[in-house]
């Protein structure tokens, strides 16, 4: 059987099922398209690509109420990306051909003990890294290697150097994966959860703390802490660790500041860091943003890449946004001298 | 550092803040959509649990379904 084929037997499997069982679930989805223009210094092109900070996807998701005070759900989500932004590369404009990954396949019950969640899906810290109410995140946000992340950085001889993806990488813990997770019912929006699977054939644990709380006229606030640890890809060698955390908040009036920091156990001798800076504006419809990212020692000791962008995203109606963004990539390696990177995309998000 | 972790978690889920549900951006939006209108998503609902025909959202359903047939027979005239 086709693997899309098997995709869609098994949602309407899922569907069926929870409708005998008096559930509702609900079918959404958005397209993510975008037009990318880049420019390593070297040579330049235009991309056409769908954008990996919010990747065309659907889902199933449905809950339903197994007994007073214990709800049990499900959600069914996959992503069909046609040449994704962090793919394409001056090589190959198109990426891989497009296939249907999973995202979620996951089931819960939540109830005053919490939520219990079962199957493939956030680990615990997943997006710690990434928390920000800025407003501009389908453009650009935390994880900066989501446009143009596979292209690499050139010497002025013609030489190719690292990808930007591996040199700025957000670090953001484990992602999602097979897993059971924990998370703790809210204290004054402050919430403990815990997961525990297999990514890779390799056992994984994670932890995170995530608040958020709205201050009234002092604003919003949300943060994230988050552990993970996964065991080594060959016997003896160094669990891949990572701890870090982001925070951010927005003011009343719309201006907006979010921070992240990860650090991450790549060899015995290498930690790899990750910094990220935002400041933004929002209000009614439009929203702008300016960051700064720094990456230091992720592909080899001594790397220290930047990156510097400005998005602006406008919200003619909730189901719509048009966004535009540009950015600024360098490298600097010990003995080495690359050009910069330059990046220039607009494209729309359309919620259906 | 950790001892200072803890003290502004702490801190944190004792002020007087409102909790709220931080949604990542980057997920499916909420809220109303393109094909699917005010309601966000397509509902795959059991029969028996649909709205009484009495219903505000039964006769919401039903005045939509006849501006929907309005707007068609507009787009089908030469």
């Amino acid at each position: 059987m086709k693997k899309s084929a098997l995709w869609f037997a098994t949602a309407a499997a899922f569907a069926g099922a929870v409708q005998a069982q008096g559930l509702e679930v609900k079918l959404s989805g958005q397209v993510n398209r975008a037009v990318m223009f880049a420019d390593d210094g070297l040579r330049s092109d235009s991309f056409h690509v769908d954008n990996d900070n919010s990747s065309t996807r659907f889902r199933f998701a449905g809950t339903g109420e197994v007994s007073p005070g214990l709800k049990a759900g499900l959600i069914f989500e996959v992503e069909y990306q046609s040449s994704p932004s962090n793919l394409v590369t001056f090589a190959d404009r198109d990426g891989a051909p497009p296939t249907l990954d999973e995202r979620y396949m996951d089931l819960f019950f939540e109830g005053g003990f919490g939520k219990l969640s079962l199957g493939q899906g956030d680990g615990a810290a997943n997006g710690g890294v990434e928390v920000d109410l800025s407003g501009t995140s389908v453009a650009h946000y935390a994880d900066v290697s989501a446009t143009g992340g596979a292209l690499a950085f050139r010497t002025a001889a013609g030489g190719s150097g690292p990808t930007m993806g591996s040199v700025l990488s957000q670090q953001d813990f484990e992602s999602r994966y097979d897993r059971a997770r924990y998370d703790t019912p809210a204290f004054g929006g402050l919430r403990l959860a815990l997961s525990a699977g297999a990514k890779d054939s390799r056992d994984v644990h994670e932890a995170a703390l995530l608040y958020a709380g709205d201050f009234g006229s002092a604003g919003k606030l949300a943060a994230a802490l988050g552990w993970s640890q996964e065991d080594p890809t060959v016997v003896g060698g160094v669990d891949d660790e990572t701890v870090g955390g982001s925070v951010s908040w927005l003011a009343p009036g719309g201006f907006n500041l979010t921070y992240g920091h990860t650090q991450r156990d790549v060899s015995a001798t290498r930690e790899g860091k990750f910094n990220y800076f935002k400041a933004g504006y929002k209000t009614g419809k439009h929203a702008v943003s300016a960051d700064y990212a720094l990456g230091d020692d992720q592909s080899a000791a001594g790397d220290e890449a930047k990156s510097m962008s400005l998005a602006y995203v406008f919200t003619p109606v909730s189901w719509a946004e048009l966004f535009a963004l540009a950015k600024k990539a360098q490298l600097d390696q010990p003995g080495v001298s690359y050009e910069d990177l330059t990046l220039v995309m607009i494209g729309t998000r359309l919620k259906f | 550092m950790r001892a200072l972790l803890a003290a502004c978690a702490m801190a944190l889920g004792g002020c007087s803040a409102a909790p709220f549900e931080y949604r990542a951006q980057t997920d499916i939006p909420e809220g109303p959509g393109m094909l699917t209108g005010a309601a966000g998503a397509f509902s795959l609902r059991p029969a028996e649990s649909l709205p009484p025909r009495d219903s505000d959202e039964y006769k919401e359903f039903q005045e939509w379904r006849e501006w929907k047939r309005q707007q068609e027979a507009k787009g089908s005239t030469p």
